[in-house]
């Protein structure tokens, strides 16, 4: 399970004087869906280019499947990179014959992709005809075109309506589950939050932070306790088996634990210490509240 | 040469149902053959005006008899190469105007496969034309009363593959510019920049022996211009084959623009 997809090691890349890469370093298994993460000009897409072989970095390298990038290992790999890049003069079927002929596909997938995208009834219309969200769905399809072991969204809902980013949504998650590894860039948090395992954190070309998102949303969940008498709660939580840390804010403990929080656990265990609570709720912080923590953008202006 | 084919066939799809792809090849087509079947009609009537006012009786000049065809239409067909120049600008601009061609990097073509399936369409469409244009010159000699049977077979029917040289290196410099200039538009203008103004006088300015291997220059001295009865009544006279050297100088400038659009896919970002 703990097989090695992606491996990058001490990107750097420069548009002139515009640093969009510097030093990056992740690493991507087998099975995961990796949220990259990041506001517009973090990096997600020069990243992507990258890692696809269309941008070439200053420094670093990369391995895909534990090797130097080969054009074998991308025919592996299903890429939509910023726009849905099509011939407008061709219709989606033509269009995605083409795809499946490079990845040495069957011909006959592309109704199937079409199906699945739900463009099968304009598969013979020409690219130039479809809305911005055919247009983006069409991308999708010729990026599961022969079903890839690694599938590569730049920005998938962008341009979709709320039931086309569900159906989206509802596509990746199926993916997922059938084992193939998806690294998903987005400005969304809540689009990485709702689907990936994984998460990375990119600002200005630099990681923030990367670890799994049950791992950045217990960072985030405390469990406030209230008591008749604040200072034996203290003591008592002290010695809690999960405990991480705590602090006391208005007459209440705000307790962190070390795995997901349990407050039903933590609950039980004050009751063993002959403990009574006035007051016990879950403050569970969304992942963009974690987010905006990192960027440092604690005016809350929205990233999105 | 199934490799070939697995490069060409994405090709293929590419420009099968590419309507204004098909419209601009048989505007070509149709053109090529008026201006072919054309030519005698328009010397005739040069040359009746000229007799009028000439002292001396100027002997005709019989375009479509063999073997003197294969270099006659050869040679007006060189005035149209401009036309699949064009066709070849459009359609490696595209890849760039679609960012089709990183679409197809991602996805997995390699880089000289790619190049490789843009060469083999241009040296397709080379042969294609010399081929129309070799087959206008067989029915137009048929047609000729008396027909010289004996002329069809003749070293100067190699003129049909030293026009199909002549398209290939042609496109090939236009191919160089569109992977360069990646816009139609820029491209377009530059190419003719080139091609009329500035390797024109680069020929001029520099000494013959110099001059004559530049791309266009050797392309366009493989097919030279026919002697006609009228050019030697001037005492002109130019080649009667086409050169082994003028061929090799455009294959070698066709291998110089193949590494030179290697160089510029591997060294850019797409």
């Amino acid at each position: 399970m703990e097989e090695k997809i992606l491996e990058i090691r001490n990107l750097s890349k420069n548009y002139g004087r515009v640093k969009a890469l510097s030093g990056l370093s992740l690493s991507i298994d087998r099975g995961q869906v990796f949220g990259l993460l990041g506001p517009n000009g973090s990096g997600k897409t020069t990243t992507l280019g990258i890692v696809l072989g269309a941008t070439l970095p200053q420094n670093g390298n990369f391995e895909w499947f534990g090797q130097p990038l080969e054009v074998d290992a991308l025919k592996r790999i299903g890429a939509i990179l910023e726009h849905p890049n099509f011939y407008p003069y061709l219709d989606a079927t033509d269009n995605l014959r083409i795809i499946a002929r490079i990845r040495n596909a069957q011909e006959n997938d592309t109704d199937r992709v079409l199906k699945l995208t739900g463009l099968y009834e304009r598969r013979k219309h020409r690219f130039q005809t479809y809305s911005f969200g055919m247009k983006q769905r069409l991308a999708i399809a010729a990026a599961m075109l022969g079903n890839p072991e690694v599938l590569i969204l730049d920005e998938p809902t962008n341009g979709l309506d709320p039931s086309g980013i569900a159906e989206i949504r509802e596509l990746i998650t199926r993916i997922a589950s059938e084992g193939s590894t998806i690294i998903l860039a987005s400005h969304l948090l809540d689009e990485v939050q709702k689907v990936c395992t994984h998460v990375a954190v990119l600002q200005k070309g630099e990681k923030l932070f990367s670890g799994s998102v049950d791992e950045v949303l217990s960072n985030t969940e405390t469990i406030v306790l209230g008591s008749e008498d604040i200072e034996l709660l203290e003591q008592a939580i002290l010695k809690y088996p999960e405990y991480l840390s705590h602090k006391i804010t208005g007459g209440f403990i705000e307790l962190k634990t070390k795995g997901l929080c349990q407050p039903a656990d933590v609950n039980q265990y004050l009751f063993s210490q002959g403990i009574t609570c006035s007051r016990l709720n879950m403050n569970k912080k969304s992942l963009e509240s974690y987010f905006l923590e990192l960027t440092g953008n604690h005016s809350g202006s929205p990233i999105i | 040469m199934r490799k070939l084919l697995s490069v060409l066939h994405p090709e293929w799809i590419k420009i099968l149902n590419y309507r204004t792809f098909w419209i601009l090849i048989g505007l070509y087509a149709a053109t090529l053959i008026l201006l072919l079947f054309s030519v005698q009609a328009i010397i005739n009537n040069i040359t009746v005006n000229v007799n009028n006012k000439s002292p001396l009786p100027i002997p005709d000049f019989p375009v479509y008899a063999f073997p003197g065809v294969w270099q006659n239409l050869t040679y007006i067909a060189g005035f149209l190469k401009m036309f699949p120049a064009f066709l070849v600008i459009i359609l490696i601009t595209n890849e760039f105007t679609f960012h089709t061609l990183k679409q197809q990097i991602i996805t997995g073509t390699s880089r000289i496969e790619f190049i490789a399936g843009k060469i083999s369409l241009i040296f397709l469409l080379s042969v294609s034309v010399a081929i129309l244009v070799g087959a206008s010159g067989l029915v137009a000699g048929l047609l000729q009363n008396p027909t010289d049977y004996k002329g069809i077979v003749n070293p100067k029917l190699w003129f049909v593959a030293a026009h199909a040289l002549e398209l290939f290196t042609y496109m090939m410099f236009a191919a160089l510019l569109a992977f360069l200039f990646k816009r139609s538009g820029i491209t377009v203008i530059v190419f003719l920049l080139y091609s009329f103004i500035i390797e024109r006088i680069l020929v001029f300015r520099l000494p013959e022996n110099i001059g004559r291997f530049l791309p266009l220059e050797a392309s366009g001295n493989l097919v030279p211009l026919p002697n006609s009865s009228l050019m030697k009544l001037f005492g002109v006279s130019f080649s009667e084959y086409a050169s082994m050297q003028d061929a090799g100088i455009c294959v070698a400038w066709i291998l110089i623009f193949t590494f030179a659009i290697y160089g510029i896919l591997i060294r850019r970002d797409l």
